[in-house]
């Protein structure tokens, strides 16, 4: 039936040129077996992707069973509101350089300190914690056993979050000490 | 199998003779089947008529003397070039031969085309056979056991409406060419294109292979539409869970970062701790230096030995890397720590 359709010359080499109709089922056998493979790749990537979703899936129910986030959640953020209110809060950079050396000289007056130096240096904002800026004060005066440790009591009971990163006691006659201070302060501008 | 590769001629000359010999190449062997057992015919099937072969069908029928016949139609556009012969005949010397898949094709399409038009005497397998050409087309063939006579030829002539030569042609012996000149076509849709009745079983086979992996793909597909939903869904459900788990690291990590801002003990524990522990070694501090976690102490005392001050300094958790260096000049040892971080406490219900 095919032959009625094509040409007197072609149906008559695909009858007489033996290796033009080997040549030809070959070639289609080949293109059969590519698209075969090509279905099979598709499949393959299909199921692939199937076994990827289904892991996806057993990860998400998991994640639902887990309501306890809620209440974790909850608590984190209360604790961290709580360490926020420690932080000393300031209208502006100025102001917090000037409270800090305010109520560090007061320390200093209250116990008396004789020869008192108190140096506070311009806030500077921490990388890591955005908001929060810190607030150096370098402090000196004449060593009395009492008012330093009283000086100390005040520093670690106040709410403010501080740290003492250097205490120093030296002299022979006439002993001084010389402290780091670091107070962490919020700044609300307005 | 062996046939396709060792392939035979069969010259069918006369009714009971059958001459066999190899053929080059692959394919079929072929069955020449003598112009002697032939009949030809040329059957003019005009244009307007839609189904050619069967109308050239039931005409063979009218025409054929023979109780079985099979033919060999070649088409030159409207004309039919038609062989037929007594298959019954062919079918009895089968059996003595291997030849059952040969392809039948009578002898006059294996000899050259003429270069010009007009008549010729042919030489064949048994006898003679005389041909009228016009324009490639075999109008008109007659076989004689013999070379005709003179009148026989002309009674060719005439009936082909052709004037007499001078000169009748003489016989001549043509070689015979590799494929036969016109293609076989199939009065029955079977037979002529020998490749046509394998192609239903495979396509049949491609079909099944095909038709059972698209299926596979089409299952897989919706197989994924599924879990693709169900994902979503999935997603939508855990959203504030993820929300609010994203939110506890972060407000951890700041945590964190907080604690750090603060890391060593407080200076009041460390002298707490200190005179504490040179009170067991009766001895009192000179001079204190902290610096960023390394504490620096000059002690005076009465020998003081610094094996001791190191052993007992390094009882306490919160020192490490004691060292000692002894000044026995003025009885004053001088000891240096290094001060541990706070242990970060985990916030509560944090991982």
């Amino acid at each position: 039936m095919i032959q009625y359709y094509l040409p007197d010359t072609l149906v008559l080499q695909w009858k007489s040129n033996y290796r033009l109709r080997l040549g030809c089922w070959c070639v289609l056998c080949i293109v059969c077996y590519l698209l075969y493979q090509f279905l099979a790749d598709v499949t393959e990537q299909v199921q692939d992707r199937c076994q990827e979703k289904n892991t996806q899936i057993i990860r998400l129910q998991r994640v639902a069973n887990e309501d306890v986030w809620f209440v974790r959640s909850e608590e984190i953020s209360r604790t961290k509101k709580d360490l926020e209110t420690r932080l000393l809060v300031a209208e502006s950079r100025g102001l917090a350089q000037a409270s800090t050396q305010t109520w560090i000289t007061s320390l200093l007056q209250q116990q008396d300190v004789k020869h008192r130096r108190v140096k506070v240096t311009p806030p500077v904002p921490l990388s890591n914690l955005p908001g929060v800026w810190q607030v150096s004060a370098r402090v000196e005066g004449d060593f009395r056993r009492q008012s330093l440790f009283k000086i100390l009591l005040d520093l670690e009971s106040v709410k403010h979050l501080l740290s003492v990163e250097r205490l120093e006691v030296q002299g022979r006659k006439k002993q001084r000490f010389v402290m780091d201070v670091k107070v962490f302060c919020t700044i609300i501008e307005q | 199998m062996k046939s396709f590769f060792f392939r035979q001629k069969f010259s069918h000359g006369i009714a009971d003779e059958v001459q066999v010999e190899s053929l080059a190449g692959m394919g079929r062997s072929r069955w020449i089947v003598g112009r002697s057992l032939c009949l030809y015919k040329v059957f003019f099937i005009p244009s307007g008529i839609q189904d050619k072969n069967e109308t050239l069908s039931l005409q063979l029928q009218q025409w054929s003397p023979f109780s079985k016949t099979s033919q060999y139609v070649v088409w030159q556009g409207n004309n039919a070039l038609v062989w037929i012969w007594d298959e019954g005949t062919r079918q009895e010397l089968l059996q003595q031969f291997d030849a059952s898949k040969a392809e039948v094709i009578p002898e006059d399409l294996f000899f050259p085309l003429p270069l010009e038009n007009g008549v010729r005497v042919v030489q064949c397998l048994s006898g003679v056979v005389a041909q009228y050409w016009q324009d490639d087309v075999l109008l008109d063939s007659q076989w004689w056991m013999e070379y005709p006579t003179s009148d026989e030829l002309r009674q060719f002539y005439r009936s082909n409406d052709l004037s007499l030569p001078a000169q009748l042609p003489e016989c001549v012996s043509l070689p015979s060419i590799k494929t036969p000149w016109g293609v076989a076509t199939s009065l029955h849709g079977s037979g002529g294109f020998q490749y046509e009745q394998y192609l239903l079983p495979f396509f049949c086979v491609l079909f099944l292979v095909f038709g059972y992996q698209a299926m596979t793909l089409i299952k897989w597909t919706q197989f994924e539409k599924q879990l693709v939903g169900r994902v979503t869904d999935l997603t939508k459900q855990v959203e504030p869970i993820l929300t609010a788990r994203q939110r506890t690291y972060e407000d951890k990590a700041m945590i964190t970062e907080f604690t750090k801002l603060s890391p060593y003990p407080a200076q009041l524990h460390l002298w707490a701790v200190v005179v504490r522990k040179l009170r067991g070694l009766k001895a009192t501090v000179k001079s204190w230096k902290f610096n960023n976690g390394t504490l620096e102490l000059v002690i005076e005392g009465d020998k003081l030995d610094p094996g001791d001050c190191i052993r007992v300094f390094s009882q306490e958790k919160i020192f490490t890397d004691v060292s000692a260096v002894n000044d026995r000049n003025d009885g004053n040892l001088q000891l240096k720590m290094t001060v541990l971080k706070r242990a970060m406490q985990a916030p509560v219900g944090a991982e």
